[in-house]
């Protein structure tokens, strides 16, 4: 199940198998003189799931984690370093500019900040146009106008809006915005990449509604990124939960937030805070080791409470247990 | 003297803009004991960030406090001067800010950080001020304190950055603490070590809190007692479990419903607040809240709501507070 070799099974929209993303950090004129080895931050390391047409698949993580490296590989905004990305049948993982362009019609991305991610000097209408214009969706400006009325309806604005720019909208409007933009290109696949966190609680719950929506509406496949436990709970199917760029638990998302296997998952689970728990768990300790400097055993071992000298030593790989697969040496325990 | 520390009464803080007159914190009351943690929630926009810089004069122009009383131990704040008031900031009131990233100086030691403050507030030694530095960062949970003396911000994690931030505002064992979204940066399983930290150190001190936050879940876990706010007024106080169990505005009841569960039942749709806070510069007639309340009528439309006393320790200021017996899983 780790190594999922290029299966193309017509129920999977997109298949990702041991994507590996890295970089090179620069290196000061200092440190070059001095001899100092490059250093490189390893963001993704082999990590392999897959998302089933009309499905939400979420990865879920703390910073760093690599969950939005890797959602930036798959639409490659980023260059992987190794591995592939399947998606509707083909492998794009060594696509062309020119190749991807076709793919980009059909993979759309909703962006975590609704103040960067609008150009402010378009007008929504313009925002909303700009995609099927240049994809060649809409074959005129005539009825590009009228897709685009049509999209703002859907994510609920008022015909009169179009005309007005971002700045003039606040976070959850723009998010919506945001929405219509992606929308705007019939896509199959929505990369959305923590759309909701930086909205209140309130506008939060309309914009979720909203994506779910759409989801029936449009028959769209999501790729869900985000650090809010409660939030992915809400809208997801299957879950891959990541750290420091490793999968370590992945599978149905009731089932896994209902009786978590992996210490990293059980503790950020008991990390989360809830609105109905009397004793909060003791808070797990330390800190996420470097990137730099990938720890040669378990990635999650120098703050596991179950750590024992294997997991110093010996990474564990992802096997499959009770319906999911977990990368822990002792899960089963 | 009062059994309050500290009694906030009618407090009015508005921003003279270009615009008009914003009234960001409209006459605003609460009330705290010792050893208490209050939670101030409510959404952007809300006021309640700005009620907490008003409480220790961290006011900027445009921004002016324009009317009301502050009562810390029985004397008001407002009447003191900018001098008086340096010398209270840091050693009987301090606060801890949301960025840990900027709050800090990028220049200094955090060692030199910590020290500035027990310079400024106490009469220790330098050698007494270097051992209490190294208590300090003891407490807050930093390893080897020693090796971390003269070390600066970016050589730390932001979770351990809000732990430096916490060593510096506890550093004169202030009576007050004002914690404004102290862990919203932050990761949660870090979050979980910063709350479970500031929960200890508040009971270990004898000193009490005030959590401005947007998240509930952090105030249910937190406190002890709650006020929420929606645009510059307190809509609603109570002990946090019965808010929580049964919250008597509609807007605490929709804030309430509109988060996802963890655990429990997962409904299809998050109920939701229909549409968004209104601005500032033309706040609807009556209550602020109608425009999106369901529970609304005629005279919610007219008349801004008083605050009122619906049972011991619980008031709302709501023409039609949310009664208690039928509590349904519809929204509000």
């Amino acid at each position: 199940m780790d190594n999922r070799p290029e299966s193309r099974d017509p129920e999977f929209l997109l298949e990702v198998s041991d994507l590996v993303q890295s970089f090179a950090q620069p290196r000061g004129i200092l440190d070059r003189l001095a001899g100092k080895p490059q250093k490189v931050v390893h963001a993704v390391n082999g990590v392999s799931f897959a998302v089933r047409r009309g499905e939400v698949f979420s990865l879920v993580g703390e910073s760093g984690c690599g969950k939005s490296t890797t959602a930036r590989t798959i639409v490659r905004l980023l260059e992987p370093k190794s591995g592939s990305i399947v998606f509707d049948g083909e492998d794009i993982s060594k696509f062309s500019a020119s190749e991807m362009m076709p793919v980009r019609k059909k993979m759309q991305m909703i962006f975590q900040d609704p103040y960067a991610s609008l150009n402010p000097r378009q007008r929504i209408k313009d925002i909303i146009m700009e995609p099927m214009l240049f994809h060649g969706i809409a074959s005129g400006k005539d009825e590009a106008h009228e897709k685009m009325f049509r999209l703002l309806d859907i994510v609920g604005f008022r015909p009169e809006q179009a005309d007005r720019y971002p700045h003039q909208f606040s976070g959850g409007q723009r998010q919506r915005i945001g929405i219509a933009r992606a929308l705007s290109t019939n896509p199959a696949f929505i990369v959305a990449d923590e759309p909701v966190s930086a909205l209140d609680v309130s506008i939060q719950a309309q914009v979720l509604n909203l994506m779910m929506d759409l989801r029936d509406e449009f028959t769209l496949s999501y790729l869900f990124i985000a650090h809010d436990l409660s939030v992915v709970r809400h809208v997801t199917e299957r879950v891959g939960i990541m750290y420091l760029g490793f999968i370590v638990e992945q599978g149905d998302c009731d089932a896994i937030f209902g009786n978590p296997m992996h210490p990293y998952t059980k503790a950020l689970l008991a990390a989360a805070p809830t609105l109905d728990r009397i004793v909060a768990a003791e808070p797990l300790k330390g800190d996420v080791p470097s990137p730099i400097m990938l720890p040669p055993g378990c990635p999650f071992a120098n703050r596991c409470p179950q750590r024992r000298d294997l997991c110093t030593t010996t990474r564990p790989q992802l096997r499959e247990h009770s319906g999911r697969i977990v990368a822990c040496h002792f899960s089963g325990n | 003297m009062s059994e309050y520390l500290l009694e906030v009464k009618n407090l009015k803080t508005c921003f003279e803009l270009f615009r008009g007159t914003v009234k960001a914190v409209d006459g605003v009351d609460f009330t705290l004991k010792t050893g208490e943690i209050l939670g101030i929630v409510g959404e952007s926009g809300g006021g309640k960030s700005v009620t907490g810089f008003s409480l220790l004069g961290l006011i900027d122009a445009p921004g002016r406090i324009t009317g009301g009383e502050i009562l810390f131990r029985g004397e008001d704040l407002l009447k003191k001067s900018e001098e008086e008031m340096r010398r209270i900031r840091g050693k009987e009131i301090s606060m801890i800010f949301q960025d840990p990233m900027t709050s800090l100086n990028p220049l200094q030691t955090i060692g030199r950080q910590i020290d500035e403050m027990l310079a400024l507030h106490t009469d220790l030694s330098s050698a007494g001020r270097r051992a209490r530095i190294l208590e300090l960062l003891n407490e807050v949970g930093i390893p080897t304190p020693e090796d971390r003396l003269d070390c600066y911000p970016h050589q730390f994690s932001g979770g351990m950055r809000q732990r430096v931030v916490i060593a510096i505002a506890l550093a004169a064992n202030p009576r007050l603490i004002i914690a404004d979204e102290p862990t919203t940066a932050l990761d949660v399983t870090v979050q979980a070590q910063i709350l479970k930290l500031m929960e200890n150190l508040v009971k270990k001190f004898g000193s009490a809190l005030i959590l401005v936050t947007h998240d509930l879940a952090v105030v249910s876990e937190m406190t002890h007692r709650v006020v929420v706010m929606y645009c510059g007024k307190i809509v609603e106080e109570a002990p946090t479990a019965e808010l929580i169990r049964a919250p008597r505005h509609p807007y605490t009841k929709g804030l309430l419903g509109s988060i996802p569960r963890i655990t429990g039942v997962r409904t299809p749709r998050l109920p939701q607040i229909p549409g968004m806070a209104p601005h500032l510069f033309d706040l609807p007639k009556g209550c602020s809240f109608a425009p999106r309340c369901g529970y609304a009528t005629e005279r919610c439309r007219e008349e801004v709501p008083a605050m009122r006393e619906l049972s011991a320790g619980r008031r709302a200021a709501c023409h039609n507070p949310v009664s208690t017996e039928k509590r349904t899983a519809g929204n509000g």
